[in-house]
């Protein structure tokens, strides 16, 4: 190494700590050391490839435990692993540890913190004791819905319609004791208003999930005032961005994100990967500092090293340094 | 024909790019400190990955003609 990139030193102040602060966000450890640059070029690279990918997979391919496939269910099933039956009643209902694994993918976003420690925080909120259907339970409600309404008409035909609007219920007290009560006002795809009185709630799915929408069903037993016979309203209520983003997702809401994005779902995964790999790289890098040294050896620099090729291990190496320039790859 | 097709579609091939310019700007800036080095360094990269990734696709193709 020549005279004058020996002379340049790289300060890297504390490396735990860039270390650390990269893997917050990338670059962060670059720019706490001043090295502004390299800061700029990897925040840039790493995090748009990583928004990149998150966009084209719509924020649902961020997680560790990934629900297994049918057949896999199938093994499990036989090994006596589960309650399949308890399952398939109503899988949106239960969050269910016990029939996932681990998705490898993580391991390679798991290096931005930006996004793998929400995705933690997210699976223990979506798995823990309180993200069960509030069926049993007392609550009120008004939230903006969408969904279908099915029930009998006069001439005994099933008849299905589907709505958008709002849906209010609170507990009040029915023919056999407390119960979830309301009306569902909205309109349908052609405009036209109307309003279904609820008596009686079916099913709502955990508030925490990966799917837009938290489904519920509930009995109907009037449409714009007149009585109707086996109503039925199957609801989704739009969850909050912080309930479903970087959530788990159960196998109904995976197998629908891999149908609608088709080839871009696995795409997205890879831009998500490299930036996470990438992101080893700059936290290496904050730690430790450049891995060949501080430049590239010029033409005539790379002629007169191989003139004298000893000159090198006579020359000790320069004493207080952070990041020494002489280091090899 | 083939090839205006190619470039109009939304082709998956072209994400390519911008993961090349990803990958080459980054990992070039672990190598190095100083910016013209990286820089330098990131687009002789970029044209390396480039080229490689440009053979095998031409391999593949030529491979599956008329498959």
């Amino acid at each position: 190494m020549n005279q004058d990139s020996e002379s340049q030193q790289v300060s890297l102040k504390n490396p735990v700590v860039a270390a650390l602060l990269s893997f917050l966000l990338p670059g962060a450890g670059h720019f706490y050391q001043g090295r502004t640059f390299k800061g700029i070029v990897n925040c840039v690279c790493v995090l748009t490839l990583l928004f990149w990918g998150l966009s084209l997979g719509e924020w649902g391919i961020v997680f560790r435990l990934e629900p297994l496939q049918a057949n896999e269910r199938d093994i499990a099933q036989l090994q006596g692993g589960f309650q399949e039956g308890e399952r398939l009643a109503n899988p949106n209902l239960i969050p269910d540890r016990t029939n996932t694994k681990t998705h490898l993918g993580f391991l390679a976003q798991a290096p931005i913190g930006l996004i793998s420690i929400p995705a933690m925080i997210q699976e223990k909120r979506y798995y823990s004791d309180g993200n069960i259907s509030a069926v049993r339970e007392e609550f009120e409600m008004n939230a903006a819905a969408i969904g279908k309404f099915a029930y009998r008409s006069d001439k005994g035909e099933r008849v299905l319609e589907q709505f958008e609007g709002t849906l209010e219920l609170s507990p009040q007290q029915g023919e056999f004791g407390r119960e979830m009560q309301g009306t569902f006002s909205g309109t349908d795809p052609q405009g036209k208003k109307f309003e279904v009185m609820i008596e009686g709630l079916n099913s709502i799915g955990p508030p925490i999930g990966s799917e837009t929408y938290q489904p519920l069903t509930c009995f109907v037993s009037h449409l714009n005032g007149q009585p109707v016979e086996d109503g039925v309203l199957l609801a989704g209520i739009e969850r909050g961005w912080l309930d479903r983003v970087f959530v788990p997702p159960n196998i109904q809401s995976l197998e629908h994100l891999h149908g609608k994005l088709g080839k871009k779902f696995p795409l997205a995964e890879v831009f998500t990967w490299i930036a996470g790999l990438l992101n080893v790289l700059v936290i290496w890098d904050a730690y430790s500092g450049p891995a060949y040294g501080y430049r590239m050896p010029r033409p005539e620099e790379q002629t007169a090293n191989e003139d004298k090729p000893d000159e090198k291990t006579d020359t000790p190496p320069p004493a207080e340094i952070s990041a020494s320039t002489t280091k090899t790859a | 024909m083939n090839w205006l097709l190619l470039a109009q579609h939304d082709n998956l091939l072209w994400y390519i790019l911008p993961l090349a310019v990803g990958i080459s700007l980054v990992y070039s800036a672990s190598r190095y400190e100083e910016p013209d080095s990286i820089i330098r360094r990131a687009v002789r990269l970029f044209f390396q990955i480039t080229i490689f990734m440009s053979t095998v696709f031409g391999v593949l193709w030529a491979l599956s003609f008329g498959l």
